[in-house]
This record gives C-alpha cells, structure tokens and sequence, in this order.
C-alpha cells in the first residue's frame, strides 16, 4: 500500500479513529501491529508470514540477550539473531546475485545450480526487508551493548515475554516506517512506548510534515518522474548534452523528493500517533562536502551503518589506510543495500573513494566548519560555491547508477554526454524539468543563505517567518491537489 | 521565528491542554489560505482568465484527451482510437467532426474503452489495429475517469482536470510564447524529427533487427487474447449502432518488411476477417517517412490524414446515398 493511494488514505483514517478512541487506549500497541500487518500484506498476504518470522526470531533472541547473565551469552544470542537476520535477507534479496557471482567464478553449472537460480530469480523481493532488517540488526546490537538502553531506562531485565514480545512486534511492524524508514533506533523508539492521548498530538507539525512530504512526493517526485524517464536507455542517446546534464540534475532533486516526501510523511504519521521518528534528510543539496552530504542524506541510514559497521570496523581509530578501508567497505555495504545488482556497489565504492579522498585532502569539513574570518564575504561564498558545484555535481553522476541500473548504459550515458555536445537543446523537456525542480532549488538556496550566511543577522532574527510559513502551507496543499503526478511509482520500494 | 523552516523536521511533543489548543487553532490558517487559493484558480478558469493546456508530457495527453471527450456532452460523429500511431495523426486535419482517441505509449483498447463507457456513442469509429494490440486495456487511466466521485468533481470544478493543471497552464503558455516569436522553426518540424539521422537510422536498424525474427508464442498468445478482448469491445459499441472501421497505419518500409511484423499482420487478418469485420480500403502504395521507425514524420502524418479524410468522405457518402 503506498502513502498516495486513496486505500492507505481510508486505511489511515479507520486505524487512528479506532486508535484514540477511549475503549481501546490498553489496546493501542496491539491496534498498530494488526494494522501493520494489513498494510504490509495489503497486495501480497505471504509477507505477513516473513513479518512474523523476522518477529519471532527478534523477539527471541532479543529477549534471551536480555537475561543472558554472561557477555558471552549475549554475544552469542546478538550472532544468532544478526545471523538470522542476515540468512532472511540474504535468501530474498541477495540470492540470486550471489548464486550467480559463484557460478560465474567457479564455472560451477549444473541441474542444482540452475533450478537454484530459477527458484531465486523468481522469488519477489519484499518491500522494506532491508529496512526492517536493519532495525532488528539494531535492535539485538543495543541490547547486547545495553548502554543506549539504560541511557534511557527503557528497559530492565524484569520486562516479561509478553511486554517484550509487544514492543518488539511494534517496532519492527510500526507500518509508518515499515517499508521506507526512517530507520529508528530501539532504545528511542521502546521508551515511546506507553498510551497515547489525543490531545498530545502535535497537530501543527503533524500538518506540516504531511503537507509538505506529499507535495514533494504527489508534485515534484511523481511529476519529474515523466521527464527524468528520458534518460533510461535508448532515449538519452537522441538528447544533446546540456538536456541530459539537467536530466540528470533533475533526476538528483527527483530522487531527493521522492525519498524525502516519504520519509516526511511517514514521520508525520508516526506523530499522528503519538511516535517520534529520527530525522531523515536535512537540506543534503546545501553540502559542501561529502562527509556533510551523508550527515544530511538519509540521516538514519548513515548513522546506522556508522555505528553498527563504521564503528566495529574501527572507524578511524586504526590509521588512515584503515580508516580509507574502512569507508570504502562501509559505502559499498550500504551500495548494495539499495538493491542486489553491481551497480549499486559501484555507486557505493565510488561514495566510499570520494569520501577517502576527501579526507586524504583534508577537505571533509562542513559548511559550519568551514568559515574563514581571514576572506571576505564574496571570496567565502565564492569558494563555498565551487565547493558546492563539485559535491553536488559528484552525488548526482553518482546516482546515474540508480537510474540505468545496467552498467554498460551507466558508462554509454557519459560517453554521450561528450558525444552530443553540439546538440540543441530539448526545450519540450529542459522546460518543465525545471520548474518542478525549482521548489528544491528555491528552498535549499534560501537555507544555504540563512543557514550560512544570514543566521546571525540581527534583523533577520526578528522577522517572524510564521505567518508567511502558514501561507507557504497553504499554498502547497492547494498546488498539491491540483497538480499531482501519477502515484504509481516510489523509487526506494525496491530498497 | 527563523527556526521555523530551518527545523522543518522535529517537533515538540508537549501534552498540556493549551499547546493542543494552540496548537489545533494554528492548523486552520494554512487550509484557509488552501481554499482562497482554489477559489481563486476556479475563478480563474470560470471567467477565461486561465487558458487550457494540452498536456505537457505523454500521460498527461492521454488524459486530457480522455476527459475532453469524456466531459463533452455533446455527440461526436468521428472517434478513432489507437495507439501512439493514431496520436500521431493530426485530426484537424482529417474532419472538424473527429476526435481523436490514439493514446501515446498506450494501446487501442483504452480508447475503445472510453467509447464504450461513455453513453453518447459517434456515429462511426475508426479502430487502429496494429502489432501494439497485444498490449493491455490501461485500467489505471480509464478507471479513475469514469469514477462516481473523481467524474463529479471534475465536471463541476474544472480545476481538478488534468488540463488547468498550474503547471500544464504555465506550461503551455510558454510554449505558445516560444511559438509565435519562433513561426520558422515551428515550420521546420520535419527537419528536426529527423535532424539526429545516426540515431534514428540506429533505431530503424535495431528496430529491424528486434524484427526480423518469429513471432514467439508467447506474443502469439497475448495478440490473440487482446483480439477477443477487442472483439467484445466492438461488438458492445455495434450494439449502439455505431460503424466502426478497423484499419492500420503504415510505417517505415523496411521495418513493416521485417518478419515478424509481416506474420503480425497476417496474424491480424485472420482474428479480424474481412467478412465479419469492415477494413478501410487500402491507401495508395507510397513509401512513408517516419522519425523512429514507426511514427510518420509530421508532414507525412498530414498526407496520411488527408487521404484518410477522402476515403471516410466516400464511405460515409456511399452510406447516405
């Protein structure tokens, strides 16, 4: 069920009726889970069964971390789980590259091997695994780590099955963030875990997060959609270069909607039901380096794999060429989290080289960091600018292996782009991708300025922005209404 | 405050009774401004301040062309339905009597469908029938305009069709702009359908080559099964005492040659035979430019279209006579 369907919109509304109404307020965990359950098996009943297989084996092992006495013991249960966890994922998602990979290696084909592979390439994918199996992965690891949770006193060892059994079925099926995050953390989202009043919710925000998640997603998101599909293969060959360059920036802001609106709206939902969801995205178009791009992008991917992969490879506390190593790794890992295909390794080992060179250069700073009272206001914005432009221009050649998940065409696209230079432009295209564009432009450019620039800029300070945030509101649900693309698409479904 | 837009992600979880209050009361003033918004655009549109678009990409075309015809509750004598072969034909060209149904990227069902739903039926349908048969009725786009609740909001508030989307609006005023001080260029559309040669002789050649294969039987399979598909449609309009004429648009020489293509009209032929169904007579053989392979460039479209227009002149004079 997407966000944008009329069904999710009926399916929402019953479900937070019957949530806050006063007669079910014991019941309000149990309400979210079998909704959870409706939603995810909504086209595909199957997955409701791999739901509550990745419960089952959370469920215990988590809880045996829990009462393990010994270190070893919850290391032992935090491997089985992780393990478990890793078999599911692996199994749907990655089993066919990986038969693949070994049959191609070893030259190994034959009867076994082959109805290996046709079992695999016909299994369907489910929506979200990776996501859900990053929260359980998360969840088994704070818990033998026990800090997070005692941090927050969340939790003690005298929590029976039955609590734990719910809280744990919540927050892996919690449908808000289910099937495209954000990916939250355990120990924040098991404290929030208590009876939700009507009058707590935080309508403003709520609205807000809502409208402005659909209309990125309904206006921006679904309508460049119609464009940016001119840089699939064949279509980009006919193109000159300046219309596939801004194509391809196109399909840079594309993305950015796409994923954003979703997780806005799911962070709105999860409000509207008394949940607090991590933040997902941040203005990541602003960076001005890479580093700052991944704290800006797809936040709580970022830290999860900083923490749960970065930080046990080592991090950067085992010299530079570990260090490099290790970003490297960690990128290519979160490369191929997004989909089971080379392409997406090659995206991820080119974010992990740019990130290794950038510390290598020293140049990982970010925008906050980098101001040098020494220049002068248009020698500072000037540089910030070039810096901008390569970042920006770097992240979106990257995504190219997003759009042509075929790599032949990945590289044929950039031979084109040096082969048609002399091509006119295609106006019909280069038009409209603009002007859906420039919401995003529009609004990084007023944050990078404020954000950078501006923030201490007494007057500034004592403009309200309130009102004229009200008539932003307004206005973008009126524009989301009356200019919605066609919703039939999400792009990180797939991840 | 200046926090605002910069802390557009996190919110504030307070449960006292004054915060709800306050904070339910500041949910009102964006939806107000909402609803001056709409009433200002449908004033807009009511008093012919705002022009209407005709789509700015494919799907957006197919719909407007669709709801057009859906929401005009006068009879239209001529429909022709089809594929984007049929789009491609300029029908101001053919009769100011036709409207023309050919879905771009889309198949001749969904027109076929349109027809079919909608109550008041033309007086003579041109079906195209070509190898993109095998593709199936676009339930997304027709469902949703023959929607109770979606048909009755947009036949009372304009706004919401797909043809005074803001964007669409600008959009096409733009284009008319760009037009009118670019009459020249305009004029030159063949020059720049074929301009990139190496690509569209590319495409024609790879086009031949997909083509100069057998039928599978898997397409065998899906041609026959969108034919009775079609086959039922038709006979649900003839009902209604509507003519329809099926016919096929030519293409490129070599591609319509290729094997394949050949065994799909043959294949044609014999799941719509001339004794049960009525064919359009066969136009004078020429040799027709396309821009890909298919589709007629635009100054052979015109040509195509006005010896269409002489062939239903005569048929539908030879009916009155």
């Amino acid at each position: 069920m997407l966000f944008t369907s009329p069904e999710f919109a009926i399916f929402f509304l019953v479900t937070f009726i019957i949530y806050y109404l006063p007669f079910f307020q014991k019941q309000q965990p149990i309400i979210i889970i079998a909704g959870s359950f409706i939603f995810y098996g909504w086209n595909s009943s199957w997955l409701m069964g791999l739901l509550a297989l990745s419960i089952s084996l959370n469920t215990i092992t988590s809880f045996k971390i829990l009462h393990s006495l010994r270190k070893r013991q919850k290391h032992l249960w935090m491997t089985l789980g992780i393990v478990g966890n890793l078999l599911i994922l692996g199994f749907f998602k990655y089993g066919i590259l990986i038969t693949n990979f070994i049959t191609t290696t070893f030259h190994t084909s034959n009867v076994l091997t082959d109805s290996a592979i046709t079992l695999l390439s016909d299994l369907p994918v489910p929506i979200g695994l990776s996501f859900y199996t990053f929260l359980s992965i998360g969840l088994l690891a704070d818990l033998a780590r026990e800090q997070s949770f005692v941090l927050r006193g969340s939790y003690s060892k005298k929590i029976s099955f039955r609590h734990h059994l719910l809280s744990t079925s919540l927050f892996i099926t919690f449908f808000p963030s289910l099937i495209s995050g954000p990916i939250s953390r355990a120990s924040d989202f098991y404290s929030q875990v208590q009876p939700k009043f009507l009058k707590d919710i935080p309508w403003y925000d709520v609205l807000r997060s809502l409208i402005i998640g659909y209309y990125l997603k309904m206006v921006i998101a679904d309508n460049l959609k119609d464009y940016t599909y001119w840089i699939s293969f064949p279509y980009y060959q006919s193109l000159g270069t300046m219309t596939n360059i801004v194509l391809l920036v196109g399909y840079s802001i594309q993305i950015f909607a796409d994923f954003a609106g979703y997780s806005l709206i799911a962070i709105g939902l999860a409000a509207a039901l008394g949940y607090q969801l991590p933040q997902n995205f941040n203005f990541p178009y602003v960076s001005l380096s890479l580093s700052e791009f991944w704290r800006r992008w797809h936040i709580s991917l970022s830290t999860w794999l900083r923490d749960y992969l970065y930080f046990p490879l080592g991090g950067n506390r085992k010299g530079k060429i570990r260090t490099y190593i290790n970003l490297i790794v960690v990128m290519t890992l979160g490369g191929l989290w997004h989909g089971a295909t080379w392409n997406y390794a090659v995206w991820g080992i080119f974010h992990g080289c740019g990130l290794a060179v950038e510390r290598l250069l020293g140049v990982n700073q970010t925008s906050k960091e980098i101001q040098d009272r020494s220049k002068s206001f248009w020698q500072q914005f000037l540089l910030d600018l070039i810096r901008w432009f390569f970042v920006f221009s770097f992240v979106s050649i990257g995504w190219i292996f997003f759009k042509l998940v075929n790599f032949d065409a990945a590289i044929d696209f950039f031979i084109t782009l040096t082969r048609n230079l002399h091509q006119r432009l295609s106006l019909d295209i280069i038009a409209p991708t603009t002007l859906f564009a420039l919401p995003i432009i529009i609004s990084h450019s007023f944050y990078f300025l404020i954000y950078k620039y501006l923030s201490n800029n007494k007057l500034l300070k004592n403009i309200s922005l309130k009102s004229s945030m009200d008539l932003v509101l307004g206005v973008l649900l009126a524009l989301t209404l009356l200019d919605a693309g066609s919703t039939d698409t999400f792009i990180y479904f797939q991840f | 405050m200046l926090a605002a837009p910069i802390h557009l992600y996190t919110f504030s979880f307070r449960g006292d009774r004054m915060f709800f209050i306050s904070n339910l009361s500041l949910v009102i003033r964006p939806f107000l401004v909402c609803i001056a918004c709409l009433i200002l655009y449908q004033g807009s549109i009511f008093y012919g301040l705002l022009p209407s678009s005709e789509g700015i990409n494919q799907w957006q075309a197919n719909i407007i062309k669709a709801e057009k015809y859906i929401y005009n509750r006068d009879s239209t004598p001529i429909v022709l339905v089809g594929s984007s072969l049929a789009n491609n034909l300029p029908t101001k060209y053919l009769s100011d009597r036709a409207t023309n149904l050919g879905m771009s990227g889309g198949s001749t069902q969904t027109g076929l469908e349109i027809v079919r739903k909608k109550e008041i039926k033309p007086s003579l349908l041109l079906v195209e029938l070509n190898d993109t048969i095998g593709r199936e009725l676009d339930t997304k786009l027709v469902t949703p305009l023959f929607h109770p609740l979606t048909s009755f909001i947009k036949i009372h508030f304009p706004m919401f069709r797909q043809e005074y989307r803001p964007t669409s609006v600008l959009m096409q005023y733009l284009e008319n702009e760009y037009k009118q001080r670019n009459v020249r260029e305009v004029e030159r559309q063949d020059e720049k359908q074929v301009i990139n040669s190496d690509f569209r002789q590319k495409m024609i050649k790879q086009l031949v080559e997909d083509r100069n294969i057998e039928l599978d039987t898997q397409q065998k399979q899906s041609i026959v099964k969108e034919a009775e598909f079609i086959k039922n449609q038709i006979a649900d309009i003839q009902k209604e005492a509507v003519r329809v004429i099926l016919f096929d648009i030519p293409g490129e020489s070599v591609v319509d040659n290729t094997t394949k293509q050949r065994q799909i009209r043959e294949l044609l032929k014999s799941l719509f035979p001339k004794n049960s169904f009525e064919w359009l007579p066969e136009l004078p053989a020429r040799k027709w430019i396309t821009s890909d392979g298919i589709h007629l460039v635009q100054s052979n479209a015109k040509e195509y279209v006005s010896q269409l227009d002489g062939v239903i002149n005569r048929l539908l004079n030879e009916n009155h006579s």
